[in-house]
């Protein structure tokens, strides 16, 4: 899995590429720590390279979400794949993420909060 | 219809493999076989069932081999997870909203009509799903 994350206004994007799994779930909840401890305030998460999310990858979104509403801040979702989809259907998830299918979306979401 | 049988060592790095051969079932049937979706939420199943495996039966990984069975028929699909590590009795609990842990044997529970684990040597987890129920149902609906 690869992470990268980009600054655009009040909005950090962060884009994942690969596989949300027991591997890289741990670094990614890692990696947004990292960010709203260095001030980010929204986040908004591109999915739409990313094939598979399981559990250990969803709680790493789970654990970015509430880190986001500690920081009165926002995590949103955007563009979630087919194979992904299966696991936010099963678990209810889409019922406290803020999801989007494009990236514009979400960031018209998120300006002026 | 052949019963299919895959075996990798139980490392997470393997596990996409085993959700491989979940996805490639679909191709056994000429008519009336599973949908999409029934075969991404298998793999889904089948991946926490054997990270399972990893995480709690190996500690984090092992060469030990785990296998997976999958027993295509007409109106159901039977998959067998063997393995050798420790076993895992831990029964399925309600999982709070915002929980960061704990879905996984609940989505084991949510795909699969029946699931049973017969502790032993090897460890055995019996997951059965009925699709064709979920094609009646579905015509019904229309």
């Amino acid at each position: 899995m690869t992470i990268s994350n980009l600054p655009k206004g009040n909005v950090t994007v962060v884009r994942i590429a690969g596989e949300l799994n027991s591997v890289s779930g741990p670094q990614l909840k890692q990696r947004l720590n990292d960010l709203f401890a260095g001030g980010a305030r929204h986040v908004a998460i591109d999915l739409s390279s990313v094939a598979f999310i399981d559990s250990m990858g969803l709680g790493a979104l789970v654990a970015g979400l509430k880190n986001a509403k500690q920081h009165d801040g926002m995590l949103v979702l955007v563009g979630l794949r087919e194979q992904a989809r299966a696991i936010f259907e099963l678990t209810m998830a889409y019922r406290i993420f803020d999801l989007f299918d494009t990236m514009s979306e979400a960031e018209s979401f998120l300006e002026g909060r | 219809m052949k019963t299919i049988e895959v075996k990798v060592p139980a490392r997470y790095e393997y596990l996409g493999m085993l959700r491989a051969a979940v996805m490639r079932v679909g191709a056994l049937y000429t008519e009336g076989g599973p949908s999409r979706e029934h075969l991404n939420r298998w793999a889904l199943a089948i991946h926490e069932a054997a990270s399972n495996v990893v995480r709690h039966g190996y500690q984090g990984g092992s060469d030990d081999l785990m296998q997976l069975m999958i027993e295509p028929h007409t109106d159901e699909v039977r998959f067998t997870l063997l393995d050798y590590g420790r076993p895992n009795t831990t029964q399925p609990t309600a999982t709070p909203p915002m929980s960061e842990s704990g879905y996984g044997l609940n989505l084991i529970h949510a795909v699969m009509d029946q699931v049973n684990y017969e502790p032993g040597r090897p460890h055995a987890l019996r997951m059965t799903d009925r699709f064709a129920e979920w094609h009646v149902a579905e015509h019904a609906e229309k």
